[in-house]
């Protein structure tokens, strides 16, 4: 049984992006779901499945305050930031086994005004999610100040730029980038706010070799995408953009990243070959990257691990004119998490169906046809999809 | 007026359970690293498991470990959320490979930034806080 091609992508929906947003998390999250339940040319009561934001929102919360009566389906997917493209797959189980008709899958948080007290943000009283990995990180890594994920990250990192010779010079250009398509989204947090190398190479760094423009926007914010089965799918509003082929990946050990029998290969190493299987495309047959993006050098080793370039070659790739508009492989023509703003990478896949719709605006990738998504969490979680437009 | 003093903040002690609480009692008790091993294949595993990754026994012991090892890995902080850590800024947390094989995390004391390198030999030693949790140390051989 192949499910590539059995569901699609048929309505979006995001909030502004927030440094300190005046809504509540909740707030978010419903405005955002109804913006893409509505279009989908649908109403809640269609609705009858909910992925929700795990730790910030229950689906059962979701579906009594949005007016879903019949829920058939709700699950949650503890991948950290690769929860909502891993969720598409989920989304395209459900549906192709019949057992939901429309799905509702939302991300949003208050990923700026939750974890650090500024003067001008409320954080939320309901506590945040521990996590798959608090007991190891609770006990091997926070006794050493090692509390956050650019620190949890570095000590692979250090590994990786060692190993295969990466340079800063490498890891900006996913920073330029990002920024270049930023300024192009009336959305995007860093719109019209330039970056240069120089203020890239004066950036502090937060963890070596991790520099503050290395890392991705805190950020309040919600999203939202439906999916219905490709039947059903054609006689909705927009041109439905089809699942062919996703998959999740959990490196092994997954709660403990230090003792992996190699502690660079991510869940998506093993994740991408399974997609690209499952959807009959090569990597290089995308027209855009939508590359998970909480930190620039996480990014370099997922295009390594998507097969799209070889081990260790992500820094020649992205210094070759490859990933800007106009080149091979437009990377986040959305500004990503490191531009746009941080909502998990949903705003990922919010971005590749307006792109297949061809309703990009001003970051439009010409008579695009086929794109990939992945996501990114927690201790190296991966996922991945490959959506073509119909 | 009275002069106010910075507060001061403490360094996270973990309160572990189960087999982190063993592993850690053993490295107290003895002032010595301790890592667990399997006690039908005898493979050396960190952190520890109920069942072993090998041959899926679920038998165990924890052993005394030489303390030599070698750099897999690192992170120079130059920035940390936990205020207890800010005086030590920029700190250097190092993934040492052991001798035994398995990988412990540790705070690498003897060097600064630029001074360390993947494969530098290291020793890593414990200092007990409290009676449930052994701080690891982990030092450049000179």
């Amino acid at each position: 049984m192949n499910i590539s091609g059995e569901a699609a992508i048929v309505g979006i929906g995001e909030t502004e992006y927030f440094r300190g947003a005046k809504q509540t998390v909740p707030e978010l999250v419903l405005s955002a779901s109804m913006e893409a339940i509505h279009d989908a040319g649908l109403q809640p009561t269609d609705i009858d499945a909910v992925i929700p934001p795990p730790g910030y929102l229950s689906a059962e919360e979701i579906a009594a305050n949005l007016g879903i009566p019949e829920m058939r389906y709700a699950t949650e997917v503890r991948m950290g930031g690769a929860s909502p493209t891993a969720s598409l797959q989920s989304a395209v189980m459900a549906l192709s086994a019949g057992i939901a008709t429309n799905v509702l899958i939302t991300f949003g948080w208050n990923g700026y005004s939750a974890f650090r007290r500024r003067p001008d943000t409320a954080p939320s009283r309901r506590k945040g999610d521990p996590g798959p990995f608090i007991d190891v990180s609770r006990n091997f890594y926070a006794p050493y100040g090692v509390r956050s994920a650019v620190q949890w990250y570095s000590m692979y990192i250090q590994r990786y730029v060692n190993l295969y010779g990466i340079g800063p010079e490498d890891a900006a250009q996913i920073a330029l980038t990002c920024r270049e398509h930023a300024h192009l989204n009336d959305k995007a947090l860093m719109a019209g706010r330039p970056m240069t190398m120089d203020d890239y190479l004066s950036s502090p760094f937060i963890t070596e070799p991790m520099r503050k423009l290395d890392c991705c926007l805190e950020t309040d914010c919600a999203a939202a995408v439906v999916l219905t089965t490709t039947n059903r799918a054609k006689d909705l509003p927009h041109a439905p953009v089809l699942w062919l082929g996703g998959a999740e990946g959990h490196p092994y050990p997954a709660d403990e990243l230090t003792n992996r029998p190699d502690m660079l290969k991510l869940g998506l190493d093993s994740a991408a070959p399974r997609a690209f299987s499952m959807a009959g495309v090569a990597p290089t047959d995308m027209d855009f990257l939508q590359i998970y993006d909480c930190f620039t050098y996480v990014v370099l080793m997922e295009l390594e691990a998507i097969g799209i370039c070889d081990k260790g070659g992500a820094g020649e790739f992205v210094k070759d004119g490859n990933i800007g508009l106009g080149g091979r492989y437009p990377l986040n023509t959305h500004g990503g998490l490191l531009s746009q703003g941080h909502c998990w990478g949903l705003n990922h896949v919010v971005e590749a169906t307006r792109q297949l719709r061809h309703n990009a605006g001003a970051a439009q990738v010409d008579n695009c046809e086929l794109g990939v998504v992945t996501g990114y969490g927690d201790l190296g979680d991966g996922s991945i999809a490959i959506l073509g437009r119909a | 007026m009275t002069e106010q003093t910075p507060k001061q903040y403490k360094k996270y002690v973990p309160q572990p359970e189960g087999l982190n609480l063993e592993l850690h009692t053993r490295a107290v008790e003895s002032g010595l690293l301790h890592i667990q091993r399997c006690a039908d294949c005898g493979q050396a595993r960190q952190p520890p498991r109920y069942y072993c990754q090998q041959c899926f026994s679920g038998d165990y012991d924890f052993v005394p470990v030489s303390g030599a090892g070698s750099i897999y890995s690192f992170a120079i902080n130059h920035f940390t959320i936990d205020r207890a850590w800010i005086e030590e800024l920029p700190y250097i947390t190092a993934v040492v490979e052991l001798a035994e094989g398995p990988r412990v995390v540790g705070a690498l004391r003897n060097a600064e930034p630029g001074g360390v390198a993947l494969g530098d030999p290291v020793t890593v030693s414990v200092e007990p806080r409290g009676e449930e949790f052994a701080f690891i140390w982990v030092d450049l051989s000179s």
